[in-house]
């Protein structure tokens, strides 16, 4: 009898293999990232290098922190990017509608998921392995123990299970790539910082419930009585027993960082033996769970989820809280009172624009006003409980809070300014529209009508912070005048400083969005594009200077730190943590930076204006419109009424 | 006196994208209130001519592409006043009911804001729409999408009509309404230049016709003079009972007779038409003696023109 042979076969594998090899971009992503990845160790290293030109042997032994530099920045390039590689894996197929093609076949859903969650780990692991030749430096310099080779390895391969588990799951649940990419970054934000920011606000008694847990486990270990009775006696025995008890028990605080890896791997990297290796082992184990729990998730939602109609959440959601306000206002009090009618109006003069400001739910005054109402009443909140806990010039929490508000708004105005014309194009409504007469500027204005609504609702919380932090200031300033950075209390250049960067940073995110959504053809690809050129133009600064300084260790760093504010980012967090100390003035940084970024947006506007007609892809509209009955009459007989 | 230019009028235009040629150097001319049927296979460069004529193609090169005697790479705007323009795919606005959809373009064509209702109606009861006024327009199906479309072209009653593949993807119904639509614009003088694959319903409709492969025109003109000069050389099958002995011969002698190939149950006669008729041929066959089991003439009809005329080539 013939035996047949054992094979594994795994043809959606080898598909996202060999799709991600015919890529071109592939292969310049890849050098792009190994060019950024050895820029930064080296950037790191370099002080450590730097010093010993005299007594080059001194360099030994000093393994340590390069492989330390190495792995953080692994962990961070895991967060920054997987996300972004994985969450696209599932909704492709959605959205080239090819999802239940693949479901037809003899694949089960499982291997679909694991076929697909292994394609994109693979690409992971490319982009990881680009360190090694560092590590291999890095260990062949003496200081790396192996508990800490091994520790760090195993943590980055397990949050690389973990981050590429949570794409799937999100790609799983959602439709379209643009919200799994958006969903995976919140999810993996929360799942990382949300237990530490609710233990550190004690959110449903979470700290008091983390706090209780850790005492219990600290007790074990000092106060065990082996003479208990019972299985809690013997349990508490066995741990008090166990060599590496003393190393795993938490300390305070510590179990809200449960899914955070490089909290686990600064821990207890520096231990030696089992006992470090055996506590992140123990460590792990949520994290593993975790990655159980989203790949269950995600197989769960992919058969669950995969033909969803096309459907604009945000809208769909403004819609059922219309039918909840207009339940309650049926009562006996206010009997259904409606104190303004809304009124099915026609466009007039500008229809674009009157469909961007009364079709969209991002351009809608009724839906921008909950939008503004669901954020300003947190923030005003917020601003108040940071008020009457801070005791500090700079308030952390609202420098925070700043911050965070900024990163809503680059999303928010990425997703709306993208898809003004992108959307357009993935709709097939663009040609249509652009064999009108509508001048190519007339488009663009109308356009951006609604993004400008937007933009003008997301202006009222930063303002709000901004306001409460001026204000906090000069009410410090008044209580307590000396301070060791006297740019903590300056009040007035703060406020210009942060009036001007909303003032001017708005219509030039606007306008860049915009651009970008004229030149890419998808809408995903034009937001996720978006993205990306806005998180790379914030570092991109401070990542092209290592070459400088790795070439020239001597190099004076003071010389080019009006560079800084090439990255859009620097002069807010400047100005909010008031680091003005190298500069030596206050209104410098202000100065150059509104120059740089006033000219970008002047540059993003001409670039829009200009090329509006070249880059929709029609024929420039050069002269002026004439009145087109003086032309040539054709038509024989006129489709409209005689009375028209 | 003045000549009145034809509505259409393209010399030598050429398209390209990037090193490949979709369109390669094609001139035609289309008088006003004609119906031309753009044919070609897949990828031929139909959609790309339609879009220079919509003021849609940036990068082309050509001797002289007008319409109504406008340079359209000169006066694109002018270009757009005059054109209604509907693509192969739908291009309406699901958010929008039927309603404002059809005000949105009535508002971006500019449209007197007073008349801009009663045209509207106009144009929802030419297209058998107006119990779908108030409809949201993703709640319509595909054919009263592409009526809706139809519509939405009409709005600024336009002297000239492209419309790409109108009728692909319709049920037999939907067809036939968008066909019958077409012919009651084209009883109301639009100039229309009509793509489609669907060449039966074309050969109803257009008055002249242009065949194009692989960038290339292979044949234009109107309907009749393409068949004439396709059944020069038609084919006729004749079914012949009893003994063949010298029949072919005799046959093949015949002045107009340009072949007579033997098949497995009949013969195929291929006749120059210009010197001898289906009908003389029958008379002379009958004339000869020979009986005649069956006698059929192949058919010309658009399709059969299609397929003669193209090889599948793509550009």
């Amino acid at each position: 009898m013939k035996l047949k042979r054992f094979q594994i076969s795994l043809p959606l594998l080898s598909k996202e293999l060999t799709e991600m090899a015919n890529r071109r971009r592939t292969y310049i992503i890849r050098t792009i990232y190994a060019l950024l990845f050895l820029g930064c160790v080296g950037y790191i290293s370099l002080d450590q290098i730097s010093g010993l030109q005299n007594n080059p042997l001194a360099i030994l032994g000093r393994g340590r922190q390069i492989f330390e530099s190495m792995i953080y920045l692994q962990f961070t390039a895991i967060y920054l990017f997987l996300p972004a590689i994985t969450c696209s894996v599932i909704t492709q197929e959605k959205e080239h509608n090819s999802l239940g093609l693949l479901l037809i076949t003899r694949l089960s859903p499982s291997t679909i998921i694991l076929e697909k969650y292994l394609g994109r780990l693979i690409t992971m692991v490319t982009f990881l392995m680009l360190g090694l030749p560092i590590l291999a430096f890095a260990y062949s310099l003496g200081g790396v123990s192996p508990a800490m080779f091994i520790n760090g390895l195993w943590l980055l391969v397990l949050t690389m299970f973990q981050v590429a588990a949570l794409g799937v799951l999100c790609s799983s649940f959602f439709r379209t790539t643009v919200s799994a990419f958006i969903a995976t970054y919140v999810f993996g934000f929360l799942m990382i910082f949300g237990p530490a920011i609710s233990y550190e606000m004690n959110l449903f008694y979470f700290r008091d419930f983390l706090d209780l847990i850790t005492i219990q486990l600290q007790g074990i270990n000092f106060n065990a009585n082996t003479q208990s009775i019972g299985s809690w006696g013997l349990i508490a025995n066995f741990l008090q027993n166990l060599p590496i008890w003393s190393n795993i028990v938490p300390r305070n605080g510590e179990l809200s960082f449960v899914l955070f890896s490089p909290y686990w791997f600064d821990r207890f990297s520096r231990g030696i033996g089992f006992s470090a290796l055996g506590s992140t082992v123990i460590y792990s184990i949520p994290t593993i769970l975790s990655i159980s729990v989203f790949l269950l998730f995600a197989h769960y939602f992919l058969v669950r989820r995969a033909f969803l109609p096309s459907r604009n959440y945000l809208l769909n959601l403004f819609k059922s809280l219309d039918s909840i306000f207009s339940k309650i206002n049926q009562n006996r009090v206010t009997r259904g009172i409606v104190l303004v009618k809304e009124q099915i109006q026609l466009p007039e003069n500008k229809p674009i624009a009157w469909r961007e400001t009364s079709k969209k739910s991002l351009g809608t005054v009724r839906y921008l006003f909950r939008i503004l109402i669901t954020l300003e009443i947190p923030v005003l909140f917020l601003c108040l409980f940071i008020a009457s806990s801070s005791p500090e010039a700079v308030v952390p929490g609202a420098v925070m809070l700043l911050w965070f508000i900024w990163g809503l708004v680059v999303l928010l105005l990425a997703v709306s300014a993208t898809s003004l014309i992108s959307g357009e194009r993935s709709h097939e409504t663009l040609d249509v529209l652009l064999t009108t007469p509508l001048s190519g500027k007339d488009i663009l204005a109308q356009k951006i009508a609604g993004v400008r609504r937007l933009s003008l609702a997301l202006l009222v919380p930063l303002l709000t912070i901004v306001l409460f932090e001026a204000w906090w200031k000069w009410e410090y300033a008044q209580i307590s005048p000396h301070n060791r950075n006297p740019y903590k209390l300056e009040w007035f250049p703060y406020l210009v400083g942060s009036l001007l960067t909303i003032g001017i940073y708005l219509p030039m995110l606007i306008w860049l969005f915009c651009w970008i959504g004229m030149k890419v053809k998808s809408q995903t690809k034009a937001i996720l594009s978006a993205l990306g050129v806005i998180v790379l133009w914030c570092i991109l600064p401070f990542i092209l200077i290592f070459p400088v300084l790795i070439l020239n260790p001597s190099f004076n760093e003071e010389s080019v730190i009006y560079g800084l504010f090439l990255s859009p980012a620097s002069y807010i967090v400047i100005n909010e943590i008031a680091e003005f100390q190298d500069f030596g003035t206050i209104w410098g940084p202000l100065i150059i930076n509104t120059f740089i970024y006033g000219g970008c947006y002047l540059l993003f506007r001409y670039q829009c204006h200009m090329h509006i007609d070249k880059n929709l892809g029609r024929l420039d509209s050069k002269g002026n419109f004439i009145d087109r009955t003086t032309l040539f009459p054709a038509g024989k007989q006129s489709l409209l009424s005689p009375d028209q | 006196m003045s000549t009145q230019p034809p509505m259409v009028e393209v010399k030598n235009l050429w398209v390209r994208y990037g090193k490949y040629e979709a369109v390669k150097g094609i001139s035609f001319s289309i008088p006003k209130g004609e119906v031309f049927g753009f044919i070609g296979p897949n990828g031929a460069g139909k959609s790309s001519t339609i879009k220079v004529l919509a003021t849609l193609q940036r990068d082309y090169q050509c001797d002289t592409v007008k319409i109504n005697g406008i340079s359209v790479n000169k006066a694109p705007h002018l270009i757009r006043e005059m054109i209604g323009y509907m693509p192969d795919f739908f291009g309406v606005y699901e958010d929008l009911t039927a309603r404002e959809y059809l005000h949105f373009f009535a508002a971006a064509y500019r449209i007197n804001r007073k008349k801009r209702k009663a045209i509207v109606n106009d144009v929802l009861e030419l297209t058998d729409l107006t119990g779908k006024i108030d409809a949201p327009v993703d709640s319509l199906s595909r054919g009263m999408k592409q009526r809706l479309a139809l519509a939405r072209v009409l709005l600024h009653d336009p002297d000239l009509l492209l419309l790409d593949e109108p009728a692909s993807g319709l049920d037999p119904r939907a067809r036939i309404e968008v066909r019958e639509l077409l012919v009651a614009l084209k009883e109301m003088g639009k100039t229309i230049i009509i793509s489609s694959h669907i060449l039966h319903e074309l050969s109803q409709l257009c008055t002249s016709i242009g065949i194009i492969e692989a960038g290339e025109f292979v044949t234009q003109g109107s309907l009749d003079h393409i068949y004439k000069r396709l059944e020069l050389s038609r084919v006729v099958h004749v079914q012949i009972v009893g003994e063949m002995n010298g029949v072919c011969e005799k046959i093949e002698a015949m002045p107009g007779v340009k072949s007579v190939t033997v098949q497995v149950d009949r013969l195929a006669i291929q006749l120059q038409e210009d010197q001898l008729a289906v009908e003389d041929l029958h008379a002379k066959l009958a004339a000869m003696g020979v009986k005649i089991r069956m006698f059929q003439a192949e058919a010309m009809d658009m399709e059969t023109v299609f397929m003669k005329l193209t090889e599948g080539k793509t550009a």
